[in-house]
């Protein structure tokens, strides 16, 4: 019955009710649809970033990681994909050359990153194919003699067009210049400025002829999973299998400046050799080489400097401020709706102050023939969390159907699309925020109700009947 | 039998001032089970001042009060209420309806404090709807009902929770003559045919007329 007065009571004042609701309503509307507007505009880049430029997991040489020079190739390649492609989370696997190059015409060079890739494997996992900028651009198709792909912004610079010829200057696996020129098929336009100016495309079979380089190796595999974003489990099983350790040079090197003290940097030093070691041998080694206590406190800090063989990256390595945005879309949205909330609290406050104020007798009353005051208080808690709650749902109504309508539509930026293209986000937004985050919302607006009445209701238990049944 | 025991009872308004108020000053006091009882006198007088001391929504600066042999200054707040809820009734001069509740309703609604049954609460709010002439407006809310209509509701609504007497203050101050006579007769009715205990206080000399026993305060004393 204290509900059902709770909720008689808010429609006493229907315009003044209606006033709270249309503002929590209009609220909730805005911040909704500006956080699913900055997460569609973010998964627009996710998308892109993974299915362009880094996909979702990628091999390296170790080595390669920290220097990407030729020489750091990934050995026996082609095992490594068949073993990764028995894994049912897989959708597709690619292999790459990469190398730093200076692309020339014959009126500019450009440097830039050269990928080599086999075009029917790579177009499974990228999407590049689709980003071509006209009808006279193909993905390597037209050419059979060293075709190119080069960005649109290259292009403008080294002022060449789809079948004009470029120039590769590099330096081959026994150090020897090599010079060779390829003929432009495709140019493309990612909605990454950056991703499109430093980076350009040719067959893998054509960079590894002309670099020397011998068959079943590469330097970097790019995987592509049925679910893009979810790497972490796959990574993990990777790098468990495929990283070696090794005490070298250069692991040394990073033992010395990961304050790893000077005698167990001393012992590593005698037992330094090129052997790689699988994780158990490693360990056992180390055993043998330290006492129970040092391997107790360095064990790890040492198998991470020793790391070698093949270094597994998620596209939360390889993209850390992708992932940085990802993990703080939720908390924008808290921070976003808290402070519309909050500022609309005060409204709350406000109104249910002076629905107290008003019904001073009648409280008064409900006292003297014995409400007590848990209940009075609760009765104007309840009042305050239903207009809340009116408004959030309406508001969460309007914004759920905006959101679907825009997630279907899309919201076209391309009047900002130059400095969109610089950040390397879509100029087509089409806003998107996940289904649990409207219970999140529904509950700060519960929470905001429960807050604002509080000051309210302390000031209803308060009242005296004696004094309130006169008024 | 006495139901109310007043005994030196008082209540001082800014006390310890230069100008003190002694609302009620040293009365003593019975009431007896069954009693249609008036306490008149001028306004500002103390009637209302008693009233409330009786029903527990003010507190003595001095002196005791025992209803039912419980000294209810010694009760806690949260007691008092359980107190008041259970063995009072109050009828206010201004009805005091709740406006968003039907007749039936503002009945229930104690008996709803009272956790009884919907079913009970139904039954017996219809009862005594019946009993006070409003059984044929039971599904109105108070808006719709006149001043002496709302104030059998009220009447009705202090009668639900089984209370062992009923305070009335005033209860004829805004009703016209023929609402006056109704509610009065109503409430005799009750009082000789149910036995329940009404304590009014009024200045109204059509209540007077009806009492059995009439107490007259001056300045806060008890005077005859």
């Amino acid at each position: 019955m204290i509900l059902e007065i709770a909720w008689k009571n808010i429609w006493r004042s229907k315009l003044r009710s209606l006033v709270v609701i249309v503002a929590i309503a209009i609220g909730l509307l805005g911040g909704v649809t500006a956080v699913a507007f900055m997460n569609g505009l973010l998964i627009g880049r996710i998308d892109d970033a993974l299915e362009i430029e880094v996909s979702s997991i990628q091999l390296h040489n170790a080595d390669f990681m920290e220097n990407s020079e030729l020489k750091y190739l990934i050995d026996n390649v082609d095992d490594y994909i068949v073993d990764i492609e028995k894994d049912s989370s897989v959708k597709a696997v690619s292999k790459r050359l990469v190398i730093e190059t200076m692309l020339s015409s014959n009126r500019a060079a450009a440097g830039l990153s050269l990928i080599g890739v086999d075009p029917e494997k790579e177009t499974q996992v990228s999407r590049l194919y689709e980003k071509m900028l006209d009808s006279n651009s193909t993905y390597f198709v037209g050419v059979k003699n060293r075709p190119i792909i080069i960005g649109e912004k290259v292009a403008k610079k080294l002022k060449v067009h789809v079948r004009s010829k470029l120039a590769i200057n590099a330096v081959d696996v026994n150090g020897v210049s090599v010079r060779s020129v390829f003929r432009i098929v495709g140019i493309f336009r990612t909605q990454n400025g950056g991703f499109d100016e430093m980076n350009a495309f040719v067959r893998f079979k054509d960079l590894q002829k002309i670099l020397g380089i011998e068959d079943g190796k590469a330097h970097e595999v790019a995987i592509i999973l049925h679910k893009m974003l979810e790497t972490e489990t796959l990574k993990n099983t990777l790098q468990e299998k495929y990283t070696r350790y090794r005490v070298n040079d250069k692991s040394l090197l990073r033992v010395l400046n990961d304050s790893i003290p000077e005698r167990v940097y001393s012992k590593l030093l005698s037992i330094k050799s090129d052997k790689e070691y699988s994780k158990i041998e490693f360990e056992s080694m180390l055993k043998n080489s330290f006492s129970e206590k040092t391997n107790e406190l360095y064990t790890k800090q040492v198998l991470t400097a020793c790391e070698t063989g093949i270094k597994v990256s998620e596209w939360k390595q390889l993209s850390p401020e992708l992932a940085m945005q990802t993990s703080w879309i939720d908390f924008v949205l808290y921070i976003f709706v808290g402070i519309i909330l909050a500022a609309l609290g005060f409204g709350i406050v406000n109104t249910m102050l002076m629905v107290v104020l008003e019904r001073i007798r009648e409280i008064g009353m409900l006292i003297a023939i014995g409400m007590n005051r848990r209940r009075v208080f609760s009765m104007i808690v309840l009042e305050s969390v239903m207009l809340s709650l009116v408004g959030g749902i309406v508001g969460l109504f309007l914004a759920w159907s905006l959101v679907s309508f825009l997630s279907i539509n899309g919201i076209d930026m391309s009047m900002f699309s130059d400095g969109l293209r610089a950040l390397g986000y879509p100029s087509m937004v089409y806003p998107y925020i996940e289904a649990d985050n409207y219970i999140k919302v529904t509950l700060m607006v519960v929470i905001t109700g429960i807050l604002a009445a509080i000051y309210p209701a302390l000031h209803a238990v308060r009242i005296n009947p004696s004094i309130a049944i006169r008024e | 039998m006495s139901i109310i025991t007043l005994s030196n009872l008082n209540k001082i308004y800014n006390e310890g001032t230069d100008i003190p108020v002694h609302a009620v000053n040293n009365v003593d006091l019975s009431f007896e089970a069954g009693e249609f009882s008036v306490i008149k006198g001028a306004s500002g007088c103390g009637k209302t001042t008693l009233l409330n001391l009786l029903g527990g929504l003010d507190t003595p600066s001095s002196g005791n009060i025992i209803i039912d042999g419980v000294e209810i200054g010694k009760l806690s707040a949260s007691n008092l209420t359980n107190f008041r809820m259970n063995n009072i009734g109050f009828v206010f001069q201004a009805y005091n309806l709740i406006p968003v509740l039907t007749a039936r309703e503002n009945v229930e609604f104690i008996m709803h404090l009272q956790h009884k049954s919907k079913k009970e609460r139904k039954e017996r709010a219809l009862a005594l709807l019946e009993s006070v002439g409003l059984r044929d407006r039971a599904d109105v809310r108070p808006g719709k009902l006149s001043g002496g209509q709302q104030q059998r509701v009220a009447v009705a609504r202090a009668l639900a929770s089984k209370p062992k007497f009923i305070l009335a203050d005033e209860p004829t101050a805004n009703l016209d003559t023929k609402a006056t006579e109704n509610l009065l007769d109503i409430m005799e009715n009750l009082n000789k045919v149910e036995g329940i205990t009404f304590i009014f206080a009024s200045h109204d000399d059509r209540v007077i007329k009806k009492a059995h026993r009439l107490i007259e305060l001056e300045d806060g004393k008890v005077i005859g």
